[in-house]
Order: structure tokens, then sequence, then C-alpha cells
């Protein structure tokens, strides 16, 4: 049987993967992480390993500083557009392997966050450079 | 040049001193708290309490006013933007900054509009929790050579306006000082001297202990030079 979290991030990808497949312009990948990191802060109680609470727990304060640094209202520049739509494809790679290797989170699981919080990082540099190109050409 | 203060009010002044102890009376809570700098002490100061008209009870407790909250907001407005008016263009100040700060009280962000108005001087807001610098700042962008006053309510260890300044001088602008409604005298204005930021209150520890706003104590945990403890040089 698998544990909630193997299952809530299953259930994210299916939904993300869906709602790319009925829509490719409108990606879901944002929105459904912010539902995942809505069930896995409320609901940190029901996991009974300490290794899944953890999990659990580091993954939504990533989504978290995500969502901080990611949405609402950051500079507008048609090459952030790409790059964010870039990163959330990684997002939902990253998620995808963790997703078949939660049990093994001392190898290929904690492999996966840390290609996840380094594909987040990644982006940031990304956007950083590309905010800087925008504001030297003004 | 008219010498540079520290502390700006003048608790001899009885309106002025009025106006300061309404403000400690609401703002300043008793018992053992953690400030969001880290440090340890026991006089709290939540500048949110004034704006939402707080004033404690003899019986300990705090009642909340709205009258009470208009013109305690106004005084105090009025009074720091009167006392800063002076300094900011000492200073050559082209634009404010204020904080936003995630954790603790909202402190002087519900009164940007009002010191905008009072001062004439534009503002912006500074995001220390964004990664990406240039979605740090909220408001025009920042020029380069553009000086700022950074704006807040209590100074403790001036780790929190160290950080805001970085991002205004990362992005090209400068400095110089910074006005808090409060400085701890926990080692704010030393730390953010070393990096040639002049601290200015409207009331200091010390003055507030004189005017028997705060019990007239040691605080609990010592001056903390962050400077040294980030490995962080006066040049960076």
């Amino acid at each position: 049987m698998s544990s909630p979290i193997e299952s809530w991030l299953s259930q994210s990808i299916k939904e993300m993967k869906d709602g790319l497949a009925k829509d490719p312009q409108m990606d879901p990948t944002l929105r459904v992480l912010g539902a995942l990191n809505y069930k896995l802060n409320s609901r940190l109680s029901l996991f009974d390993k300490p290794e899944e609470r953890c999990l659990a727990y580091l993954l939504s304060l990533l989504i978290d500083d995500i969502f901080v640094n990611l949405t609402g209202d950051f500079p507008y520049a048609e090459k952030a557009i790409d790059e964010k739509r870039e990163f959330c494809s990684q997002v939902r790679q990253n998620m995808e392997k963790l997703a078949t290797n939660c049990n093994d989170i001392k190898g290929v699981g904690w492999a996966a966050i840390c290609e996840l919080v380094d594909s987040y990082f990644t982006a940031l540099h990304n956007l950083e450079e590309i905010l800087d190109e925008r504001r030297n050409s003004l | 040049m008219s010498p540079r203060k520290n502390m700006l009010s003048n608790l001899s002044d009885p309106k002025e001193r009025q106006i300061i102890e309404h403000i400690f009376r609401a703002c300043v809570k008793s018992s053992v708290w953690d400030y969001t700098s880290g440090f340890r002490g026991t006089d709290f100061f939540d500048l949110d309490e004034l704006s939402m008209g707080a004033q404690p009870t003899k019986e300990g407790k705090v009642t909340y006013d709205k009258e009470r909250a208009i013109h305690a907001s106004t005084d105090l407005i009025d009074l720091f933007s009167q006392k800063i008016k002076e300094q900011l263009t000492e200073y050559s100040v082209e634009r404010l900054a204020f904080i936003e700060n995630p954790v603790g009280p909202v402190g002087m962000i519900p009164y940007k509009n009002h010191l905008t108005e009072a001062t004439r001087i534009n503002s912006c807001i500074i995001r220390p929790r964004r990664r990406v610098l240039h979605a740090a700042v909220k408001g025009a962008p920042v020029r380069t050579g553009e000086i700022f006053a950074v704006i807040s309510d209590v100074a403790t260890t001036g780790i929190s306006i160290y950080a805001a300044s970085r991002i205004l001088i990362r992005l090209g602008g400068k400095v110089p000082v910074a006005f808090v409604v409060f400085d701890r005298e926990q080692g704010a204005r030393e730390n953010l001297h070393a990096v040639g930021i002049d601290l200015v209150s409207l009331v200091n520890r010390s003055g507030a202990a004189k005017g028997g706003f705060i019990p007239d104590s040691p605080p609990i945990e010592p001056k903390f030079e962050f400077l040294g403890q980030l490995n962080i040089s006066s040049s960076s």
C-alpha cells in the first residue's frame, strides 16, 4: 500500500499531465503544486514514519519558497516566462522520480529531492540573469 | 549642516513627551520575548498595537479603541515626519524604503502612504525574502546612485535594516541613513555605522528609560556585532 505522500505526489503528477494534455498553453504545474502544498502542510500528522513526515515538511517548505519567489508580482520579461515554463517541466520530471522512489528516501528518493532543489535554484539564477539583461538593455 | 543626531525626540517638551509616552504604553509588551532578530529581551516593541488603538489597563489587560488608533497613529506620523524631514534634506534622500516583514509585526508599512504625503518623498517596499534581486524591490526600479532612507519600526542588531539596504545597494542605490521609531541600543547603530549607514531613532533605549517609559535595566542580551559573525567586511 502506498504512503500518503507517494499517492499525493502521483496524483499531483497525473493532474499536471492531464491538465497539459487538455490545454497545452495552460501549465497547471504551479496550481497543482499549491494544492499539494496545502495537503502536505495541513496533514503532517498523517505520516507515521518520521522520514516521510520530514520529506513532506521539507517539500512543503520548498514549495512555499517557490511560491514566494516565482509567483505574484514578478517583473515581466518574455524570456522569464519561458524560463518558468522550463522550470515547471523540470518540476514534473523531478516529482515523478520522487514519487516512484519515496520509499528509498536515503538513496534515489533523496537524489530526486536534491535535483528538485537544484532545478529551482538554477531557475532563480537564470531569471536573475534575464532580468539583469533586460535592465541593461533599457 | 547641523550636527547629526542619533535620537530625535525632545522629551523635555511636554507635548512630545505625551505622544511618546502613549506610543510606549501601547506598544511595549513586558515579559520575556524572542525578537525576530533572534535576540531575547523584555521590551517587545509592537508598533502594530498603536495602529489598533491598544492601551493596557491597570488590571494588566489591553483594550482596543478605534478613536485612540486614529489619534495615536496621526500623532506618531506627524511627530516622526517632522523630526526626520530636516535629516532627509541633509542626507539628500530621494526615496524612502520600507521593509516587508514576513515574521512578526508589520511595523512601518501601514504608515508608508502617510509618510510619503508628509515628507513629499516617494517610497518603495523591500522584500528581503525574494531571492531574485530584481523582484525584491516593489516600486520604481532603483536608479544608479539613487539615495534611499530605510524606514523601520525597531532596530535591535540592525540585521534587518542591513539586509534591506544590501538589496538597494546591489541594485545600484545608496543608503546613507536609516530611521526607526525605537533603537534598542543592542548593536544596531554600531553595526550599521560600520557599513556606512547612520541609524537615527525617534527614541532610543536610554531616552525611553530616562523618560520612565521602560524599566531602566540593562537588556538581557548584550550588543551583537554581526558583521564579524557573518564574515562580512565593511566593504562588502
